[in-house]
């Protein structure tokens, strides 16, 4: 039936070629897949990096040189070797790489701890504790270095000395108030939620008998944790490791917030104050080389997976999980993690919470709480009659929209990473696997706004079969999807590449198609992974604003655009109420998507 | 509400099992863009002097028509238009649409938020993709960036209603790229419980012994505006050396400076200069408890002083210049699809040709002026005795990378 | 019609040569068994028959269909096959319930739910395991998982059934028992059955053919009697006596003298038919323990041994001896009261003896046996 006499020989061997690629789920995947990162990010890049090259009429404020339209390599120049580079360049590149490489260490060592205990012992509260850690995350991250600088502010800002300070009387040196210790702290309190996520769903999916089996031989509960565990998830541990490097390498607020008083500027500080002054392809060229430090790094994890193969723990031999016993440390341990985990993250949480029942900041007699900011009509003597957040006109507009994009964004950003994974894991010996994994990388390091930017010009008309998007929900949704994709992707790969090939080829066998592979068997194996990334992209989506405010339309104001109209006004508890609001809508849903996802994410998974 | 997300996305991953069409499909899309792309830029500027007419023609026809242009006359035409799209960097034009849609029920008013660069890539792109959305645009300056490369190519144009014109002060009312209905602009605070008066009076008291690191400012690196300040120092730097004759009764030794203005920003940094992340961080610095130190902020915060609990006061009158103006201007969008109401809601943001109007209420605060001879001021110094330089956008714009440069180079 | 045709399979993994060349016919109803140490390929031609695995050359015919022709490219989906496959690790789907895994061939396959209920538990009911329908692979024994790894093959009644080591994750007892559930369902099936292992003794209790392989090539194809007796290569043999069937290991010269070729070993001298070659070749001769019957009588024809010490072990020993400086390893019966140092007499079977070329490692047909053993002699 495949030798038709009128073919000949190369040509069905050709056809057969071809049918056997267009069969390959793998291929078409990917080349979706690539399909997609080239019109997303590829072409945005691309853009970027032909404006870094030309001269535009704008130049004339650097240099009489300037010849608007025509090819130079002035900006390159001017970043790189001139007389300006060491402060605008080498020096924030340099506080950049130690903040990325000190906070993925930190928070690598928070993560994966915290991870351990929920996973593979026998601590109590482990429901709290995985909730806990969520926390951090859900608030802005300058909200966390404004709570450092309460507790180790010194002289040097002035103001209300840190509590540090007035309890006990000792300025703390700058190196703790500001700078890179503090920026590393609050960065690695903030992302290591990323770790947790990544590495935990690793581990609960390790089989114990491989801890056991070392501990037979004798092996020291440390030792295992370092020759079996530690190896057994390095991929899901350099994954996470990558991830919160390039979010540190590439964070703003906490290093702008932290880091003038002692003038310690990173490529992210200074590529905003480009933007800010309109330089904006000096902004450019900073951003590709933050994209080039994030291809090195990249490269690097690679080189070091590729070394050591990655593993698969869920192979189709099913084993219950024994949890390792912590003894007598068991209730010490629960309490030192919770109480940690409380301050850290619980009590900011909570004097924000009083703080939008108080009047005026600062007062806590009963006099002085009140209703006003959740529900308050116009008061004249108050922010000069702003009313309530609940009674603000347009909060249920936002609110709707804010729910809107974060929903689908988080949906489609979870199974659009999970389909990307599929190709980074299972191809990943072919170029094709390996370029779906680098390009993917990429929107972490196109600032948000230069991203939105590009955008506006890329669907503001239609394009073949894409219709006009600017405007409408579809574009900020698609730039969400985009931007988190370095995360989803790296996530649904790790959680792929958990996944024994095996099972899949049983179905195969059994003539499962792709489709009915993926939905019944990928899917539900990967739950796990995929909530804990619909719930961080559901989070991150909400808290979103650099990203959307350049896309946003009144017609599709959000609840972060709220929370700017209130913070640029100085309104405080206003602020506050929003984001309640918004912590109050993420926790909601988290509990939902446990409850119903029938995924708790201090389990493994097996049906249990 | 207009919400088209029904099915481009979807659309798009169905349309996404690839092949050899597929793939093709896409090379010739993006090569379409690239296209695309290109030569909406090279339009915008190549085009770059005929807006600038079309800009010119409406400020003719706006004064041309002024008398037609009545109140009542704009608002029945606004009317049929429809909603009105404000692009604002203020808050405050919310309250102002607010009272706006009380005055003139039948025009609904949305207000975006933007930063004033965001919004000029925002505009610029809109407008080069064909695109107009916003009709009024309430922005402050970027360095002159707004004058030269929104105002000038006409994608912001300037609307000065004739009836109104009498009343406005200058430079707002000729010399200006347009209509500020309010301004701000940074000064030195000082702590009012450690202080009974102002502790200085010349600039360059800031590089004195006594202040040594005892000096905040914001950022200049991510607020324009305050680099706005020393560029103006820069660019006057005659008015800084004479500043410094005046001070210390010698003429000014450059160290390996260009001029006046640099040297200050060099002793600035030698006197130990402390930078911080905001207005607000400078003010909570130096006023949330007694202190001694001083700090360059936004002279409009002084309205927050009570809500903050600051015991600060601003200083207005600083040798040789107290500062330059950080206004808010108001325009007109090029194509703006709602004109009529643009220009509704423009007098609204203006006060009315009585000055009594309503939308003007939110920007005449302390520390603020609203430049309109009459409309009395709620500071104790009025808009013309402010010791203020002018604000040269074209030379700012072309002298702020530099002194940009110098700034990062003193860290 | 042969169930199964192999021709000339090449496939390279990785950029590796993994086979090289293969041909093999598989007739319906055979059991055979894929045998040889790991890494020699065994399991990627599992994966090849299945179509997991893409072959590179040659071709694949199953029930005299095409399946698989590398040089035109063409491979078959694996689920058009008619194949199934056991995997070594068993690949349970493990948020699926025993049901559900073992339906899922079925669901696929569209069938109406009472006949899927009904074959399901069929299938169970087969491997004896129809209580376990509700419970999760996470909450089953080894012994229970392979089970229902082998009912969820067989569900969907394949013409042919792969079994990639499948008894290589279960203790010695289950081992046997599983064996002997195998051998059971073949009969019961009489599908053709592919069997990969590394364990000749499986090999041979289970299977009717034996397909023994050696860095990607088939060295062998035999009945397990004869791969038994006959082994073609020392490197079978080897492979053949490890384990518990230590292999007695002989050396000896070969030397020719005119047309004929006589090998010299410490037991004694033979004739040999093949009379080319390297005229002084070492050569390796091979002897199985239970080959060697001990008296304690002389008699002719014995050799004289010593009894270095016993292994008793029940229903039989192992016994080492020494001939000179030739140490045996013999197996008999029972658990004979021989004492280290006596003096036994031994009966070697020499049509069990094979002769391999030491170089080539080729087995040489011996045409005339013992000629005279070289130490009686000496013990007399």
């Amino acid at each position: 039936m495949l030798h038709r006499p009128a073919l000949h020989a190369w040509q069905t061997r050709w056809l057969n070629r071809c049918r056997n690629a267009l069969r390959n789920p793998l291929n078409l995947i990917g080349a979706a897949a690539l399909l997609f990162l080239a019109y997303t990010i590829v072409w945005p890049v691309l853009h970027m990096i032909y404006t870094t090259l030309v001269w535009r009429t704008q130049d004339a404020r650097l240099t009489a040189a300037a010849d608007p339209g025509h090819l130079t390599f002035y900006h390159w120049q001017r970043v790189l070797a001139s007389d300006i580079s060491w402060s605008l360049f080498y020096k924030p590149v340099v506080n950049a790489l130690s903040v990325g490489l000190s906070v993925s260490v930190v928070s690598m060592v928070l993560g994966c701890g915290l991870a351990w205990l929920v996973t593979r012992t026998d601590i109590p509260f482990k429901k709290t504790i995985t909730f806990l850690a969520i926390i951090p995350y859900l608030l802005p991250s300058w909200m966390l270095s404004q709570a450092w600088l309460t507790f180790f502010k010194n002289s040097k800002i002035g103001g209300t000395p840190g509590i540090l300070q007035s309890l006990l009387h000792v300025a703390p040196p700058d190196w703790i108030s500001y700078g890179y210790v503090p920026i590393v702290m609050t960065l690695s309190i903030h992302d290591s939620v990323y770790f947790f996520l990544l590495v935990g769903a690793a581990l609960s999916s390790m089989n114990s008998q491989l801890e056991e089996a070392a501990e037979m031989v004798g092996a020291g509960r440390l030792q295992v944790l370092r020759r079996i565990v530690f190896p057994l998830v390095l991929p899901s541990v350099l994954s996470g490791f990558i991830l919160i490097f390039t979010k540190a390498v590439s964070s703003y607020g906490v290093p702008a917030l932290l880091g003038t008083p002692v003038n310690f500027y990173m490529i992210s500080t200074m590529l905003y104050s480009s933007m800010r002054s309109r330089l904006t392809t000096e902004a450019s060229v900073l951003s590709l080389t933050l994209m080039l430090i994030s291809i090195g790094a990249i490269y690097l994890n690679q080189r070091l997976i590729g070394r050591r193969r990655s593993y698969v723990t869920v192979s189709g031999k099913g084993s219950a999980v024994t949890h390792t016993s912590l003894g007598r440390w068991k209730l010490p341990a629960a309490a030192a993690t919770v109480i940690s985990m409380v301050i850290v993250a619980v009590v900011p949480l909570l004097v924000l919470l009083l703080q939008t029942f108080l009047l005026k900041d600062g007062s806590f007699s009963a006099a002085n709480l009140t209703l006003h900011y959740w529900l308050g009509g116009s008061d004249p003597s108050i922010n000069t009659g702003e009313k309530g957040v609940l009674q603000n006109p347009i909060f249920l507009l936002a609110l709707k929209n804010s729910l809107v994009i974060a929903g689908i964004a988080s949906v489609i950003a979870a199974v659009m990473g999970l389909l990307f994974g599929y190709v980074v894991a299972r191809g990943k010996n072919s170029a094709m696997g390996r370029l779906v994994d680098q390009l993917s990388f990429f929107p972490y390091f196109i600032p948000g706004i230069s991203l939105a930017a590009i955008y506006i010009t890329m669907f503001a008309k239609p394009v073949l079969f894409i219709p006009a998007l600017y405007g409408t929900i579809t574009i900020i949704i698609l730039i969400t999807v985009v931007k988190e994709l370095p995360f989803t992707v790296k996530a649904g790969g790790a959680s792929l590449m958990q996944i024994g090939n095996e099972l899949e080829e049983a179905a195969v066998l059994g003539g499962a198609s792709w489709f009915t592979r993926f939905r019944r068997l990928l899917l539900p194996l990967s739950r796990k992974s995929l909530l804990s990334a619909f719930i961080l992209v559901f989070i991150g989506a909400m808290k979103e604003m650099e990203l959307i405010i350049m896309l946003v339309t009144p017609r599709t104001e959000t609840l972060t655009t709220l929370t700017f109209y209130y913070v640029e006004k100085g309104y405080e508890q206003l602020t506050n109420v929003v984001l309640m609001i918004i912590i109050a809508i993420v926790v909601t849903v988290y509990l939902l998507a446990v409850k119903f996802g029938k995924a708790d994410l201090t389990k493994g998974i097996g049906g249990q | 509400m207009n919400m088209k997300w029904k099915n481009p996305l979807g659309s798009m991953l169905r349309h996404s099992k690839p092949g050899k069409a597929a793939t093709l499909v896409l090379g010739t899309a993006l090569i379409l863009t690239a296209c695309g792309g290109n030569a909406g830029e090279d339009r915008a500027e190549a085009d770059g002097s005929k807006p600038a007419e079309q800009a010119q023609d409406a400020g003719q026809k706006g004064g041309a028509d002024a008398n037609a242009e009545t109140v009542e006359a704009l608002y029945a035409k606004a009317k049929q238009e429809g909603k009105l799209i404000v692009y604002s960097t203020s808050g405050r034009a919310n309250d102002a649409a607010e009272t706006f849609m009380k005055q003139y029920p039948e025009i609904k008013v949305e207000v975006s938020k933007v930063k004033s660069d965001e919004m000029m890539d925002k505009v610029t792109k809109e407008q080069d993709a064909g695109q107009f959305n916003p009709d009024v645009i309430i922005t402050k300056e970027v360095s002159g960036a707004v004058e030269e490369e929104m105002v000038k190519p006409g994608r912001y144009i300037k609307y000065l209603p004739e009836d109104l014109a009498p009343m406005v002060d200058e430079p707002y009312r000729t010399q200006a790229e347009g209509y500020a209905n309010y301004l701000e602009f940074r000064t030195v605070f000082y702590n009012t419980e450690h202080y009974k008066t102002a502790p200085i009076t010349n600039w360059w008291d800031l590089t004195t012994p006594e202040y040594k690191g005892k000096v905040y400012t914001a950022d200049p690196l991510s607020s324009p505006a305050f680099m706005d300040l020393f560029t103006t120092m820069v660019v006057n730097s005659e008015d800084m050396a004479a500043a410094y004759k005046e001070k210390f009764g010698k003429d000014i030794e450059l160290h390996g400076t260009e001029n006046a203005g640099y040297e200050f920003i060099r002793q600035l940094f030698a006197n130990g200069l402390i930078v911080l992340k905001g207005s607000d961080d400078v003010l909570d610095a130096i006023g949330k408890a007694d202190s001694d130190a001083i700090g360059l902020a936004v002279s409009g915060d002084v309205s927050k002083v009570e809500e903050k609990g600051w015991s600060i006061l601003p200083i207005y009158d600083i040798k040789p210049k107290t500062s330059v103006p950080d206004s808010g201007y108001l325009f007109l969008a090029n194509k703006a699809p709602h004109e009529a109401a643009g220009k509704l809601f423009i007098r609204w943001m203006m006060g009315e040709k009585d000055g009594q109007g309503e939308g003007m209420n939110p920007f005449n605060e302390v520390g603020s002026w609203v430049p309109r001879s009459d409309v009395k001021t709620k500071n104790e110094i009025s808009f013309e005795q402010l010791n203020l330089w002018n604000y040269d956008g074209e030379a700012l714009y072309f002298a702020s990378p530099k002194v940009r440069d110098f700034w990062i180079k003193q860290k | 019609m042969s169930a199964i045709q192999l021709k000339q399979i090449h496939v390279n993994v990785q950029n590796k040569h993994i086979l090289k060349g293969v041909d093999l016919t598989i007739e319906e109803g055979d059991f055979v068994t894929l045998l040889g140490p790991s890494g020699c390929g065994k399991t990627t031609l599992l994966r090849t028959i299945a179509g997991l695995q893409k072959l590179n050359e040659g071709t694949i015919v199953i029930a005299g269909k095409e399946v698989a022709n590398g040089s035109m490219s063409f491979h078959m989906d694996p689920a058009k096959r008619g194949v199934s496959l056991v995997f070594q690790s068993y690949a349970l789907w493990p948020h699926m319930t025993v049901f559900d895994n073992v339906a899922f061939g079925l669901q696929i396959r569209k069938l109406g739910k009472p006949e899927i209920r009904q074959r399901v538990m069929a299938s169970l009911d087969k491997m004896r395991i129809p209580e376990l329908a509700d419970r999760y692979p996470g909450e089953l024994s080894g012994g229970q998982q392979q089970r229902v790894a082998i009912a969820r093959a067989i569900v969907t009644s394949p013409e042919i059934l792969l079994l990639d080591e499948p008894l290589s994750n279960l203790d010695a007892k289950l081992r046997t028992e599983m064996r002997a559930e195998l051998k059971r369902l073949h009969g019961e099936l009489g599908t053709t059955i592919v069997y990969v292992t590394h364990d000749q003794q499986e090999a041979m209790t289970m299977s009717t053919k034996v397909a023994v392989f050696f860095g990607g090539e088939l060295v062998q194809v035999d009945t397990p009697r004869e791969l038994y007796r006959h082994p073609k290569t020392l490197q079978v043999a080897e492979f053949m006596g490890s384990g518990d069937h230590k292999l007695n290991r002989v050396e000896g010269i070969c030397r020719s003298s005119g047309n004929e070729c006589y090998i010299r070993t410490p037991l004694g001298d033979f004739r040999v038919a093949e009379g080319d070659g390297d005229p002084d070749r070492g050569v390796v001769m091979t002897l199985k323990p239970e080959d060697i019957v001990l008296h304690e009588k002389r008699k002719e024809g014995l050799i004289p041994v010593k009894v270095k010490d016993v292994h008793p072990s029940g229903a039989e020993s192992l016994i080492r001896i020494d001939y000179g400086d030739v140490q045996l390893t013999a197996r008999i019966l029972g658990d004979p009261e021989f004492e280290p140092g006596q003096l036994l007499y031994a009966e070697i079977r020499e049509d069990r003896i094979n002769m391999y070329d030491k170089q080539t490692g080729c087995r040489l047909e011996p045409v005339t046996f013992h000629i005279k053993p070289a130490m009686e002699e000496l013990h007399r």
